[in-house]
């Protein structure tokens, strides 16, 4: 069900008792789970933090720990599935859900006793009502019911005629609803899409009893952000929350001006920018942060010789000298950087680039550090998806969420470096891609296969990563391309996961459109494809299913080719055993 | 003794804030505190003041000497005088630096205030060391340090009791039955 | 009889002490009055630990041989001392996360102790500034005092 009031009903509830906390491993889930944390430090709440980064480590988790709890917090997760079902859980215990995942599983929306959604509800949530798709048992019962009276004596008949009338009647009711039920439930499961930040979701709640700080602002910045980088929301959405955030900014962060009163330097302070969108330029040089972000990459096709020359007029038509251009950013002429926003944007729309600034946040505390949003978010993934060392899962999860917070500034720079490398195997991968012709159009889609051996693949295996490079892989196809038909298919990619088991991770994203609603069609398409083969579904990922399955890449790609497909997409991963 | 153990002692001292709960009068072994009404100033100990406000629990009202100007003018005074003038609190320099790193919101002109304090403390520290070098080159038997904190004594204390003892050996050696002890060291 | 001969301090002291005088002890030329000279000219410049890493101690043992000039030596040692006090202090106070190495080339072994103990203070005081002071924790008394009467309890 879902809870209207979260202080009475969540918060309350769960502050005098053990919790467990269940936490996706994305960018949102962290800093949600870091705003929770935080009220749960000023509470003394005991919690324990189990990271779960698919269905598999769910259930193992909450195989491990049911005993020792009753109240447990799920956070991005949990929502599209069935979840006391999944987890075959006690009668007594009693789930949150926070989750960004839609369409809700129904099951969840109508339990009234375990399963507490903390959702907001004003998203268009679009939920069948009750009636259209349950009905209470006893209706079979009765029916059955019906048919036993058959065998009775005919003096009864006229009222046995009645009956059969009756039973006609409420049979071909029960086809027609059974019919509709079917066509509302495909209406609602077919695209999967994403809400309302968690962050935010859980910001509300700690403004709701006063308890929100900066820190806990600037958590749920970076938690939108999130849903904005990795293309999970409309631009729409990202907009208006924005514009709820800013509300919340200028409430905390009145006092910067205040001559009287002012703030100490190391206090943080959030300010609303309207920068540009190149990825992490503060930390690297605007010549590198240029070449790696993908807007500008694609816009500019740099793998071409061409678009190289076209980036050298580029920077000449800003007038900035390639020395400054190259060095640090941090070490960049003064006097070049005073202006630099509104020359580069002015340059960009003689080129084409009509969005290279966005509405976004950034904070600074101290006299040197000062981050912007969207680089947090890259850096943050970066260290949670680190394949660098080999340390588990939960290693680099707990590192992530180290980053989060101010105090561990060397985890947070050494994102920001992992982050850089990413983001040039990025490109690298792309380019690559894009000359050696290995992007294919299957007709309703666009088809991707990274081959074992291809350098920087391992960095590949990742969810988040994947996703982003097939992002930037569609993008730039579709500056490249000649084909305008393209430009308006989605994309499927795939990368080797594991070596030793064989296995494939997938994804695939909506085509790349101004008008673009993200919601994503290929979830149920992949689960359509494993059915139609006889393999044996694998739940990953909290994105969709997936399966092990011979041949799984061919029917997939027959079955999208039946069923002409034009919409949207969201991520979805599987291991593919070949 | 550890910087860490100054602070502990400097944690005691009381501080008053402005709590935004509601509490009845705890009693503990150090004195009763309380009760706790929602805006109504109370005196508590810095750690617990400390502790309400990392869990948001209340407001620090800042010691009355924590103002630019009164710090200005310690500074000043401190500078003038060749002694060791008073300073406002004995633990000045553990409050400062607790109540700025954890409360820094709530004192105004924090920064301000960060400099002056550490001024005045550099101040202090270089007039400690210049009595000490006047101190051992006068060969004097004792000195009054008076008006100094426990943490200026705690930086400065077993370098120069180290540095007492041993020209304590060496001027025994002057006296000449002083040569026969001096066989043991 | 007559000859020179180089022994150690203790087998000097031991050959001296019994009062019947076999040797006798000339003084190392670093606290001759040539030498003497130096350190009263300035005693700061002189690399105390190249002339003999344990000067001071040294000098002090060398007041046991009942030489003439005992009572000078013993004012010149304390004398460099407290010359060089000032220095060792503010050196030793100052220096702050750099390589003191530089700082202590010239310092006997005494003088290197305090020094030690100087930077030992800066540190502690600095490590606390930054709050990365250690956990403090309680004494060991209290934690026996507290161990004995859970023993008594068992008993």
């Amino acid at each position: 069900m879902f809870l209207t009031d979260f202080r009475k009903e969540f918060y309350e509830v769960v502050v005098n008792q053990r919790v467990l906390l269940l936490v996706a491993a994305d960018v949102d889930a962290l800093c949600t789970c870091k705003i929770l944390q935080a009220l749960f430090h000023c509470d003394h709440v005991q919690y324990t933090l189990v990271p779960v980064s698919g269905w598999q480590e769910l259930e193992t988790a909450f195989l491990e720990h049911k005993d020792q709890f009753q109240y447990f917090v799920l956070i991005n997760c949990g929502a599209n599935i069935d979840l006391l079902d999944v987890l075959q859980s006690e009668e007594d215990a009693i789930f949150f859900v926070c989750d960004t995942h839609r369409p809700i599983n129904l099951v969840n929306v109508y339990n009234e006793t375990q399963i507490k959604l903390l959702v907001k509800q004003d998203d268009d949530l679009e939920i069948p009502a009750y009636d259209d798709v349950f009905r209470e048992e006893e209706e079979e019962e009765e029916d059955s019911g019906h048919e036993s009276d058959g065998s009775e004596p005919s003096g009864k008949r006229r009222r046995f005629e009645e009956d059969i009338m009756e039973r006609t009647m409420k049979r071909r009711q029960r086809r027609e609803w059974e019919a509709r039920r079917q066509e509302i439930l495909f209406d609602y499961e077919q695209y999967e899409y994403h809400g309302t930040s968690s962050a935010m979701v859980m910001f509300d709640l700690a403004w709701l009893m006063s308890k929100d700080l900066n820190d806990m602002l600037w958590w749920s910045i970076i938690g939108l952000t999130d849903q904005w980088v990795q293309d999970k929301i409309t631009q729409m959405k990202y907009v208006t929350d924005v514009g709820t955030l800013q509300r919340h900014v200028s409430r905390h962060n009145h006092r910067n001006g205040d001559e009287e009163n002012s703030l100490s330097i190391d206090c943080m302070r959030i300010a609303f920018e309207y920068d540009l969108c190149l990825a992490l330029y503060q930390h690297w040089s605007l010549y590198e942060s240029l070449c790696n972000t993908s807007y500008t990459s694609a816009s500019f096709k740099l793998w071409s010789v061409q678009g190289q020359k076209k980036l050298q007029e580029f920077l000449a038509d800003m007038g900035l000298p390639l020395k400054q251009v190259k060095q640090k950013f941090n070490s960049m002429d003064i006097s070049l950087k005073e202006n630099l926003r509104e020359m580069i944007e002015e340059s960009a729309n003689k080129f084409g680039m009509k969005d290279l600034r966005v509405q976004t946040f950034s904070i600074h505390f101290g006299f040197k550090h000062k981050f912007l949003a969207s680089d947090m978010v890259h850096a943050v993934a970066a260290l949670m998806e680190n394949t660098e060392k080999d340390d588990s899962g939960t290693d680099n999860f707990i590192k992530a969420l180290d980053s989060l917070s101010r105090s561990n500034l060397d985890k947070l720079h050494q994102g920001l470096e992992l982050a850089k490398k990413q983001l040039c195997a990025i490109q690298q991968t792309v380019a690559s891609c894009i000359c050696t012709n290995l992007v294919i159009n299957q007709g309703p889609f666009l088809y991707c296969y990274l081959m074992e051996g291809t350098p920087d693949v391992k960095l590949f295996s990742k969810p988040m990563s994947l996703r982003l490079l097939s992002k930037y892989l569609l993008r730039s196809f579709i500056c490249s391309t000649k084909n305008k038909r393209c430009r308006l298919l989605p994309m499927v990619m795939a990368a080797p996961m594991d070596l030793e088991q064989g296995t494939v991770i997938m994804v695939g994203i909506p085509p790349h459109t101004e008008s673009s609603d993200k919601k994503n069609f290929f979830g149920r398409a992949f689960e359509k494809a494993a059915e139609n083969t006889n393999s044996h579904i694998l739940y990953n990922h909290f994105e969709t299913s997936s399966k092990y399955a011979a041949l799984f890449l061919c029917v997939f790609i027959c079955l999208c080719v039946l069923c002409r497909c034009g919409e949207p997409v969201n991520l979805t991963t599987l291991p593919l055993q070949r | 003794m550890e910087a860490s153990e100054v602070e502990f002692l400097a944690e005691q001292e009381p501080v008053t804030i402005i709590p935004n709960f509601s509490l009845d009068r705890i009693y503990l072994i150090g004195g009763d505190l309380g009760p706790f009404n929602p805006g109504l100033p109370v005196q508590v100990p810095l750690w617990l003041a400390i502790n309400l406000k990392q869990r948001q629990k209340c407001r620090l009202i800042p010691p009355e000497w924590m103002d630019v100007e009164k710090l200005e003018q310690i500074r000043e005074q401190e500078r003038n005088e060749a002694t060791f003038t008073p300073m406002p609190s004995p633990y000045y320099m553990e409050f400062t630096k607790l109540l700025l790193n954890y409360a820094a919101d709530n004192i105004p002109k924090a920064d301000e205030i960060r400099t002056l304090v550490k001024d005045t403390w550099d101040t202090r520290i270089a007039k400690l060391r210049l009595s000490a070098d006047s101190f051992v080159r006068q060969q004097e038997a004792h000195a009054r340090l008076d008006n100094l904190t426990l943490m200026e004594i705690n930086t400065t204390g077993p370098f120069l009791t180290q540095a007492l003892d041993h020209m304590y050996k060496l001027r025994t050696n002057l006296q000449p039955g002083g040569s026969a002890q001096s066989q043991d060291f | 009889q007559g000859t020179k001969l180089e022994l150690p301090l203790w087998l000097a002291k031991g050959l001296y002490n019994n009062k019947q005088k076999i040797l006798s002890v000339e003084l190392p030329t670093v606290y001759k009055e040539s030498w003497r000279t130096v350190f009263s000219a300035d005693a700061n410049v002189v690399d105390l630990h190249k002339l003999g890493p344990y000067y001071y101690a040294f000098g002090s043992q060398m007041l046991n041989f009942d030489s003439p000039e005992n009572a000078e030596l013993a004012q010149t040692i304390l004398q460099t001392f407290i010359s060089r006090f000032r220095r060792i202090m503010d050196s030793s106070q100052n220096a702050f996360n750099e390589d003191t190495s530089a700082l202590v080339a010239r310092l006997d072994e005494t003088e290197r102790g305090l020094f030690q103990a100087g930077q030992k203070g800066l540190n502690d005081f600095q490590s606390w500034e930054m709050g990365q002071a250690s956990q403090i924790t309680a004494s060991s008394l209290v934690q026996n005092y507290r161990k004995r009467k859970h023993s008594e309890l068992d008993a």
